[in-house]
């Protein structure tokens, strides 16, 4: 009895302690509120829920990774998921509108026009926009952006052949290039296209002060961040361009994807945006949708061409792995189906890029590279491929392994981590081919400059040697610098013959881009493309 | 006593440099170049050099290591190479909620812990007993991660009573300091049961119940206080294992604490994050073992004896 009793009573203590020292929901002010909420989110089905939902002022936006700068001037490469807060803060000087194909449309570029030569791109920004502290957006504003952003990491890649802003009067200036640039206006309408004040920094004295407190023109203004937390914005009353429909905007990052879907599955967060398809496909849940839409990364793989590198030398065994590559299993097993198996880099989007049926493809084909790995040198080595742990890449891998172990091809994979990734296929000759994601910000064809050729010497090894690289470099300046855009088609349809034949690279997907949202949320799609998503456009 | 716990403080500072220096080491032997990382794959050579001489990546890694620590003794633990912030900030942004869940996690395995494992020892060899022993075992078997989603598929999911993530309130930290404590718990279930079961049939013990003591008075005043030694030797290492659990807390449950900080600056190679986030985290660990240390006197006055002489 006397056990009993002290059984009891321990059991009391042990209760009592714990929820005394967590709390009860009527002890913590804040709770009373926010079981109401999800009470009432509990009690009614998710249709009925919507006559309420105008009442929501608050939009919650989850993201796997951390914004980390919030003004595109920052001197290391932005983060994509930094753009989700540029997207809010800062309005672009021109767009890719996917409604209209992929047009490029001004923004606050009231209109533009392009020389003959292309070497000049004059601008007629609109009139009476305003930054956030008050200050009117002028030319001066988009030269001194420019001429920041061309001596940053992402300005130098991607504003080629860049010359200089010269400005006409307040709302008109021109973009000088020293020689045309095929892909400018994609460039232009990419990250590096948020317009930044130039008052505003020398006030709170560069970068640092500016990323601390950003101001743009865009529909919600900058309030706070909190490290691997949140970042907090309020609606921008005065945007130019209309009202956003919420109030406030929190952009939390959530590491854990599972954690993420149960975040907008739960009503804790609104949307998520770009979590894996994995994460997606088994969500069955009335109270919540998804969408996608192919992104602009892409998974490539990239071969040693270093002079020593046995694959280097041997296009037979290339070719054996370029035909046995299974691309639609990969969109299967990877994709779910969702995404494309292409020949060359991009897809129907991209500038540049040679229709279907214009260029010397190739396909799947198990009886061909089994002939190619019969004519090459191949003596059932390890073929060593290179990729990112715990990616789809590493997946896309496995799948591959598999579809030439048919060809009759040893492929051994090392995945690891990105720091480690870049220093062997830098530093080391112990690959034979990697497989890599890469996105081209210009959406171009131009975009081959930085995926593979010679042209850009330490993107790998400095002492690879690409076969018929001359040519390859040849071919792809001259796409760049080629104005008009029909002669820009044939230039690259004579470089994907050549990458083709010759099997220099193998594009294997592209990736998804993904949102996650509320059921009866409007306005809400996966991104095409480049990650610009605006919140701007959401509403319940 | 004071000279003890001077010394014990000491004693810090040759672990400090011990860690960080085996970290240092550990860091720049690992593969993986920080400056691609940074400038990103269309970074020029001009660039990469001249990162490269401004972190000071090109000096011997042993002056790279005193010119960190000297700067560190002075209060400056650097900036971090991703997102160009003071480590200090973030690391003290990021602190409370690391502490509180850990804390959180520690109170739970104290309360859970004692209770139960006293119970278990009480009714040794009964049902209760073998009920106690396979909760422990149940919870010790269960991952953190696969735990945690569990609590917020059915708390936060489907009962809604709960936040799934995130921070701010008391409420949201219920759920992922349940999942963090869950293997401490079990435990120090079955340590609290073997220390009393060692002390429940001891001579004073019998000669306490003889003269009349009732079960509870035995037990609390006899047998728990003799027992909790080991018991409490085991906080200071569940404190330990409680912070260095917090990753996967702070991963599942979406809690910006200097837990996921310190793992994504390694996954990136951010030497200045990574440095000073272990200094600091070395430092709280030793001190709280320190702290430890004092229970022990307060709990067993010979071994304040012993520190006294």
């Amino acid at each position: 009895m006397k056990k009993r009793s002290l059984a009891l009573l321990l059991a009391i203590v042990m209760f009592a302690t714990v929820f005394t020292g967590c709390g009860s929901p009527k002890s913590e002010p804040a709770a009373p509120e926010a079981a109401k909420t999800e009470e009432a989110a509990k009690a009614e089905p998710a249709v009925k829920e919507e006559p309420a939902a105008p009442a929501k002022n608050e939009l919650v936006v989850v993201t796997s990774s951390e914004p980390v700068y919030f003004n595109n001037l920052c001197y290391s490469m932005t983060n994509l998921p930094d753009t989700m807060v540029y997207s809010q803060v800062y309005d672009p000087l021109f767009y890719k509108d996917w409604a209209d194909g992929g047009a490029v449309k001004g923004y606050l570029a009231e209109s533009y026009e392009i020389s003959e030569d292309g070497k000049h791109i004059s601008v007629k920004l609109r009139d009476n926009i305003y930054f956030h502290n008050g200050d009117k957006l002028t030319s001066e504003d988009v030269k001194f952006t420019f001429d920041e952003m061309a001596q940053r990491t992402l300005g130098i890649a991607l504003l080629i052949n860049w010359e200089s802003v010269e400005i006409v009067d307040e709302l008109n200036l021109v973009f000088h290039l020293t020689a045309p640039y095929g892909a400018i206006m994609n460039a232009l309408c990419s990250r590096l296209g948020y317009i930044s004040s130039k008052e505003y920094w020398e006030e709170v004295g560069g970068f640092e002060g500016y990323n601390a407190a950003p101001v743009g023109t865009g529909p919600y203004k900058f309030v706070s961040a909190i490290s691997g937390d949140e970042v907090s914005l309020v609606r921008n009353d005065e945007y130019w361009n209309g009202k956003a429909a919420f109030e406030t905007v929190k952009i939390k990052t959530v590491a854990d994807v599972n954690t993420a879907v149960l975040a907008v599955e739960s009503g804790d967060a609104d949307v998520a945006l770009n979590l894996p398809l994995e994460s997606l496909v088994n969500v069955k849940n009335p109270d919540v949708e998804w969408a996608y839409d192919l992104s602009f990364e892409c998974g490539y793989m990239q071969w040693n061409f270093l002079p020593e590198s046995w694959v280097a030398n041997d296009t037979n065994f290339r070719k054996a792995v370029q035909y046995g590559i299974d691309k639609e299993a990969i969109n299967q097993a990877v994709f779910y189906g969702m995404t494309n198996t292409p020949d060359i880099l991009g897809d129907e989007t991209w500038t540049g890029r040679p229709a279907a049926g214009t260029y010397d493809s190739y396909s799947y084909d198990l009886e061909k590279a089994k002939e190619y790995l019969a004519a090459s040198n191949y003596d059932g080595r390890e073929f060593v491929v290179y990729t990112w742990a715990a990616t789809n890449l590493e997946k896309a891998a496995q799948v591959m392994q598999a579809s030439l172990q048919q060809v009759g091809i040893n492929m051994k994979i090392v995945a690891v981590d990105r720091a480690s990734f870049w220093d062997v296929c830098r530093n080391t000759n112990d690959w034979d081919a990697c497989i890599h994601c890469l996105g081209a910000s210009s959406l171009d064809m131009d975009a081959y400059n930085h995926f593979m050729t010679t042209m850009y010497p330490q993107y790998f090894n400095a002492n690879q040697v690409v076969p018929y690289g001359t040519e390859l470099n040849d071919l792809v300046l001259a796409g760049r610098l080629e104005p008009n855009y029909e002669k820009r088609l044939e230039i690259y349809t004579e470089l994907v013959n050549y990458i083709n034949n010759e099997a220099i690279s193998i594009p294997l997907y592209q990736e998804i881009n993904t949102a996650l949202f509320r059921t009866g949320m409007k306005g809400v799609q996966a991104d095409r493309a480049v990650p610009i998503n605006r919140f701007f456009e959401y509403t319940y | 006593m004071l000279k003890y716990i001077a010394k014990r403080l000491l004693l810090i500072i040759p672990v400090v440099i011990g860690i960080t220096l085996f970290i240092y080491l550990l860091l720049d032997l690992a593969p993986g170049d920080p400056i691609a990382i940074i400038l990103g794959p269309d970074a020029s050579p001009e660039q990469i050099s001249q990162l490269t001489a401004e972190l000071g990546l090109d000096k011997n890694v042993f002056v790279r290591y005193l010119n960190f620590m000297s700067d560190a003794i002075k209060g400056d633990l650097g900036t971090s190479w991703m997102t160009s912030k003071p480590v200090a900030d973030e690391f003290l942004q990021r602190l409370p909620n690391t502490l509180a869940l850990a804390f959180s996690a520690l109170a739970m395995t104290i309360v859970f812990g004692l209770t139960f494992g006293t119970i278990a020892a009480v009714w040794q060899n009964t049902a209760i007993d073998g009920f106690t022993l396979i909760l422990a075992l149940l919870f010790a078997s269960m991952p953190t991660f696969w735990f945690g989603l569990m609590l917020q598929i059915i708390f936060a999911l489907n009962l809604g009573w709960l936040p799934a993530m995130g921070v701010g309130t008391i409420k949201h930290i219920i759920l992922p300091a349940t999942a963090l404590s869950l293997g401490t718990i079990a435990s120090q279930i079955r340590l609290t049961r073997s220390s009393i079961l060692d002390v429940i049939n001891m001579n004073y013990v019998r000669t306490a119940r003889a003269k009349g003591a009732g079960g509870f008075r035995t037990v609390f005043s006899h047998v728990i206080r003799n027992a909790l030694m080991p018991v409490v030797t085991n906080w200071g290492l569940t404190f330990a294992t409680a912070f260095g659990g917090t990753i996967i807390s702070e991963t599942v449950f979406s809690i910006p604490g200097i837990s996921s900080y310190l793992i994504n600056a390694v996954k990136v190679r951010d030497i200045p994050v990574v440095m000073g986030t272990v200094i600091i985290v070395s430092i709280i660990v030793a001190v709280i073992n320190l702290i430890i240390d004092i229970i022990y006197a307060v709990i067993d006055p010979r071994v304040k004896l012993g520190y006294m002489s």
